[in-house]
């Protein structure tokens, strides 16, 4: 599991939520809460329950048949702790909330890793025997998250769901509910599981060979970038730092400052390319080469963003976006997620931009890239 | 934030242990009751007992048994059965033994959830039964004591449920020793969870309680009993009695009937409870002759019988009803403790009764194992029966006799009503009694009713009362010897004596066992009778068509004499002591819990109603508010200022009690301090106005509308901690940023650009 989640759901789920955002507690919803249970809850008998109603029944022919009371006061005794059990349950879900939180990117064949928050908001009672049912779909991956500890008040606890996504695509990650057998383990009491997360799956990595071989036209050459490099236009000062080329020193400002001071200087662009991206129909006819299309110009995308070598993208003709961040990049990546075989042709590419890069498709390797028309890389 | 304070807890192998002994506590509780039980198990039981706490104290002894042990062994049991079926004539007994093995199985063996169920059922059967066969008060702290154990069980079943399987049964008591688990035990354990846990078990306690007394009870009329089982009744009691007999039943001081009556003005000074009416004497014992057996079989009533189908008796219905009901304990006689005559006798269950008609006795086909109901309307106390037809021609009952309908197998054929007036067989013992009927009767004509009291008189002269006494071994008649030694006796032995007296003067004579006296108990008001007053008396045929009572023993009464008039309010002994305390404790359990149907059902519904129509709430409120009016205008004095200063104190606890259970926030209102969240909702106001002035189609809608929901939650929500707040105005911050720089930008901003926001 990676460290540091920085994306969550951003919502809390369960029975506490109400009390998280301030809600107000009402009779009329809560005793019709109990008549007609909220979407998803519900209260099945385990084993043990079975064998408890079993008894119950055997118990209750008998108590009538002789009219024993003392087979009344064991009836009695086995009812009030299905009631008991039952208040306890309520109890024990009281105070409950989880959440999601997710670490993107995502990649199909990766293995993806959600992890669900779960919160015991109650002041005095700690929260027992939780499982919680993760279904990933369109992957069907069905897990139990289990609480094996009890969650302290006012305690929370982390548990881990990790699935790997076979295909690109929005991924939705619900939680189907949360259950538990708390305390007598006579009944399975579970709430509906809330709102589910859509988590957006990037294409598959895949191997290609890509050959720059000089005849790509550099696009924007020696444009300055908004990042610190070597190039030679002026941006910041910074402290000296060990290692600092004495050349990089300003020395007024040094003097000024009385400590020593840098010269930062932007970087540089260097020759890059321009992906333009088109998702025909009558291109991609076949499924399983366009599912290999946006792989492989998601990774090349990607292997060409490290290298400062993508500088932008263009997909169907429409208008063309930079990347130079990080971010512009993933959007990008986004797109290719939920990329769709459009069946309006939109205009072809205009092979006089730049570093303009294009894909068809070829019988025999499978995806070419061309740089102004020439075979650039093959996937 | 929230901040949870992380303690320690069992991990699973503790869990597991601590599974153990509830385990074995489970079954150590469910085989006390058992004892109690009148089966012969005890031998299981013990030997259940020993190992199941040898397991407990060193639960190392179990891995000495090869794992193979533990699959054969129910086989075993199954074998164990088989013979055991083969062997008892009793198919409960059996099964109850069976059971105790299989606790003691499944408590030593390695359980899983399932096995931990199976024990938990086995334990319930076991107490469910002995408590049915006992009618003992102690069942409901049994049962209690079973539900608190068995909720703990089951809690921790469902502890280890998540990860059970991965227990291993090898190395799971590799250095256990007591002192270290104790000492785990109470530092894993937390205040709450035991608040908890007690008030669990106390809802338990009280909701079956409820619905106890809020179940519908049907009455069906013919209740069947459940496990219906029979055991022997004491000797002093049954259809043959020798000599000690029911001098033997004395040694016990238990309570061994029960009588409910409306007050203490019903019962008689000395009540005589008959039991058995022996006819028969011969060979130095009495004995209930085969004929009136057959009788009661052959052609008087013999049927099931219950409290709506009584046992219609030959006692004229007086103006006044009176009602007497009676808890005769298990084991004690087959046939009820009546004083006399009767309108009717009705039964809890429906059980086959037989009515004994020519010496109004009632008797069951066995005696009960537990408990036996019964209630008895318009009873007699004269210690008089009417008897027309005995000596009647065609009164004999020998022709009746039908060995293949007999009620009590073994019995000899003899005739009635001859039997109630043979001697012994030798005739020097007849010429005895003649010559000592000739010294009472004084050669003068007298009646039965003078010749008795004469010979009770001539008896207690000579005779001494004693519990024991020795007499020479000698061919004669074991009467005649004592009456020829003049050593003191016990009441069998006097009522002999009395009897073969009668019989040589020519008149019909009969013994009688039961019970004599008894005492009122005070804390619930009824009448106890124990086992120390079990006394056998005579009835004598006065010729006239009516047996009369006659005790011959010193201080016994007779027919006509006070003992069969009715007491007066308090002359009836009292028992006050702490047994009889104790004793009332039962009654209490046998009227309120035992005998609860759909009557009392009724009867409590009534009363509820009653009491509820009493009260008037603003009656009360006008009452207290005058009271305390009242209160108020009395003179100052220290004690009263003291006693408005607890109430203060108490109102101040309570209203902190109060504060602090609904929040430090609300304790802050009381306190006039501003809450921290009065920032939050500052904070959340302006980021609220700011997003309002966005541009929505910007954003991902839903991720805006959900932001601005949370937004007003915090601005115009429920006062308390909001959890979340910083993450929310976080978001609210960064798309404000977000807005301003595409303004800045004057560019098209991206859709999903606006996904965090």
């Amino acid at each position: 599991m990676r460290p540091g989640f920085t994306y969550s759901s951003s919502e809390w789920n369960g029975p506490a939520c109400r009390s998280l955002w301030g809600g107000r507690f009402r009779i009329f919803p809560f005793l019709k809460s109990l008549i007609i249970p909220p979407r998803g809850q519900r209260v099945l008998p385990t084993v043990s329950g079975y064998v408890l109603i079993i008894m119950a029944i055997g118990l209750g022919m008998a108590a009538y048949n002789s009219a024993s009371n003392i087979l009344f006061i064991a009836l009695s005794v086995l009812l009030a702790s299905l009631i008991v059990s039952g208040i306890l349950s309520w109890l024990n879900f009281q105070g409950i909330c989880w959440r999601m939180l997710v670490d993107p990117p995502f990649r199909a064949g990766e293995e993806c890793h959600v992890r669900v928050e779960v919160r015991n908001t109650k002041k005095f009672l700690p929260t027992y025997a939780l499982s919680l049912n993760m279904l990933a779909q369109p992957s069907g991956v069905k897990t139990v998250l289990r609480l094996e500890q009890r969650l302290e008040p006012r305690g929370t606890v982390q548990l881990d769901f990790s699935f790997v996504p076979q295909q690109r695509g929005v991924e939705t990650i619900r939680v189907q509910g949360v259950s538990s057998q708390f305390p007598f383990g006579f009944l399975r009491k579970t709430l509906g599981g809330g709102r589910p997360i859509e988590l957006t799956v990037w294409p598959r990595r895949t191997s290609y060979r890509f050959k720059h071989d000089g005849t790509a036209t550099p696009c924007l050459n020696g444009r300055p970038l908004a990042k610190p490099g070597s190039g030679s236009e002026f941006i910041n000062l910074r402290a000296y730092r060990q290692g600092d080329s004495h050349r990089q020193v300003h020395w007024k400002a040094s003097a000024r400052l009385k400590n020593l001071v840098v010269q930062q200087f932007a970087a540089e662009n260097h020759s890059g390319f321009l992906f333009s991206l088109q998702s025909y129909q009558h291109l991609w006819p076949d499924e399983v080469q366009f599912e290999h299309l946006c792989s492989f110009v998601s990774s090349l995308a990607e292997d060409l963003f490290r290298q400062e070598r993508l500088h932008g993208v263009q997909i169907n003709g429409g208008l063309q976006k930079r990347i130079s961040r990080r971010s512009d990049l993933d959007y990008f990546q986004d797109q290719l997620a939920t990329l769709q075989r459009v069946e309006v042709d939109g205009g072809g590419v205009d092979l006089s931009t730049p570093g303009a890069v294009t894909f068809e498709a070829d019988p025999v390797t499978g995806i070419n890239a061309y740089v102004r028309g020439q075979k650039a890389a093959t996937a | 934030m929230l901040e949870a304070r992380k303690r320690q807890q069992l991990n699973l192998r503790e869990l597991f242990q601590v599974n153990w002994f509830l385990g074995a506590g489970l079954a150590l509780l469910s085989l006390w009751p058992v004892f109690y039980v009148d089966f012969p198990v005890v031998p299981h039981i013990w030997l259940a007992l020993a190992l199941i706490s040898l397991s407990a104290i060193r639960p190392q002894v179990t891995g000495w048994l090869p794992k193979q042990a533990w699959y054969v062994l129910p086989f075993g049991l199954v074998a164990l059965l088989g013979l055991d079926l083969y062997f008892s004539a009793e198919t409960v007994p059996a099964l109850v033994r069976l059971n105790v093995l299989l606790v003691l199985y499944r408590t030593l063996s390695f359980r899983r959830k399932r096995e931990d169920l199976q024990l938990i059922v086995l334990c319930l059967f076991l107490v469910i039964i002995a408590g049915v066969q006992t009618v003992a008060m102690a069942f409901v702290i049994q049962v209690l004591l079973f539900t608190a154990l068995a909720m703990a069980f089951l809690f921790n079943i469902t502890l280890m449920e998540n990860s059970r399987d991965s227990i291993v049964p090898k190395g799971i008591w590799n250095g256990f020793t007591w002192v270290s688990f104790l000492r785990k035990l109470a530092s894993r354990c937390n205040g709450s969870f035991l608040v908890v846990a007690f008030l669990s078990f106390v809802s338990v306690v009280l909701i079956s309680a409820l619905l106890f007394l809020m179940i519908p009870r049907v009455d069906f009329n013919a209740a069947i009993p459940f496990l219906g089982m029979q055991r022997s009744s004491q000797t002093g009691f049954s259809e043959r009695i020798s000599f000690g007999d029911v001098t033997s039943i004395r040694n016990n001081d238990r309570v061994a009937l029960r009588v409910e009556v409306d007050s203490a003005d019903m019962i008689p000074v000395e009540p005589y409870w008959r039991m058995v009416v022996l006819d028969e004497y011969s060979d130095g014992e009495f004995r209930l002759s085969q004929a009136i057996q057959n009788n009661a079989r052959g052609s008087e009533k013999v049927t099931r019988l219950s409290f709506d189908s009584p046992l219609v008796g030959e006692a004229e219905a007086p103006s006044e009803r009176n009602r007497w009901t009676f808890y005769l304990e298990g084991g004690v006689a087959r046939y009820l403790p009546l004083t006399g005559r009767f309108q009717q006798v009705r039964l809890q269950e429906a059980r086959d009764l037989a009515f004994l008609k020519p010496t109004h006795v009632v008797g069951i086909a066995r005696a009960n194992a537990g408990l036996l109901v019964y209630q008895v309307d318009n009873m007699e106390f004269s210690g008089v029966f009417k008897d027309s037809a005995f000596g009647m021609p065609g009164h004999d009952l020998h022709s009746d006799w039908h060995p293949e309908m007999s009620l009590f197998p073994g019995m000899r054929r003899t005739t009635y009503p001859d039997t109630t007036m043979a001697l012994p067989f030798q005739e020097s013992d007849v010429s005895y009694l003649n010559g000592l009927v000739e010294i009472i009767g004084g050669g003068e004509a007298l009646t039965a009713h003078e010749f008795a009291s004469r010979a009770t008189t001539y008896l207690q002269r000579r005779h001494s009362y004693s519990m024991t006494y020795s007499l020479p071994s000698t061919p004669e008649d074991h009467v005649v010897r004592w009456l020829k030694q003049g050593t003191p006796g016990h009441c069998e032995v006097f009522a002999g004596a009395l009897i073969l007296l009668c019989r040589a003067a020519g008149i019909p004579a009969r013994a009688v066992t039961g019970f004599r006296g008894g005492s009122w108990n005070g804390f619930e008001n009824y009448f106890m009778v124990r086992n120390s007053d079990a006394h056998a008396w005579v009835e004598i045929f006065d010729g006239a068509g009516q047996w009369l009572r006659f005790d011959p023993t010193p201080g016994g009464s007779s027919a006509g004499d006070a003992g069969g008039a009715v007491a007066e309010v308090g002359s009836v002994m009292a028992d006050s002591s702490f047994s009889a305390y104790i004793d009332s404790l039962r009654i209490v359990w046998y009227r309120r819990i035992v005998s609860f149907d759909q009557g009392s059902q009724v009867e409590l519904w009534s009363m509820i109603q009653e009491g509820y129509g009493r009260i008037s709430i603003v009656e009360w409120t006008k009452s207290i508010r005058e009271t305390l009016s009242y209160w108020w205008q009395l003179p100052w004095d220290w004690d009263r200022l003291m006693i408005l200063l607890r109430v203060a104190l108490g109102a101040v606890v309570f209203m902190g009690l109060i504060a602090f259970c609904m929040g430090r926030d609300r304790l802050a209102v009381l306190t006039f301090k501003r809450v921290k969240t009065d920032k939050v909702r500052r904070k959340a106001g302006r980021h609220l106005s700011r997003m309002r002035a966005l541009q929505p189609a910007r954003y991902d809608v839903t991720g805006f509308n959900d932001l601005v929901g949370h937004l007003e939650r915090l601005r115009f929500g429920r006062p308390g901690p909001n959890e979340g707040w910083q993450e929310i105005l976080k978001q609210a911050r960064q798309a404000a940023r977000h807005e301003s720089r595409c303004r800045r930008r004057g560019a098209p901003i991206p859709a999903g650009d606006g996904r965090n926001s």
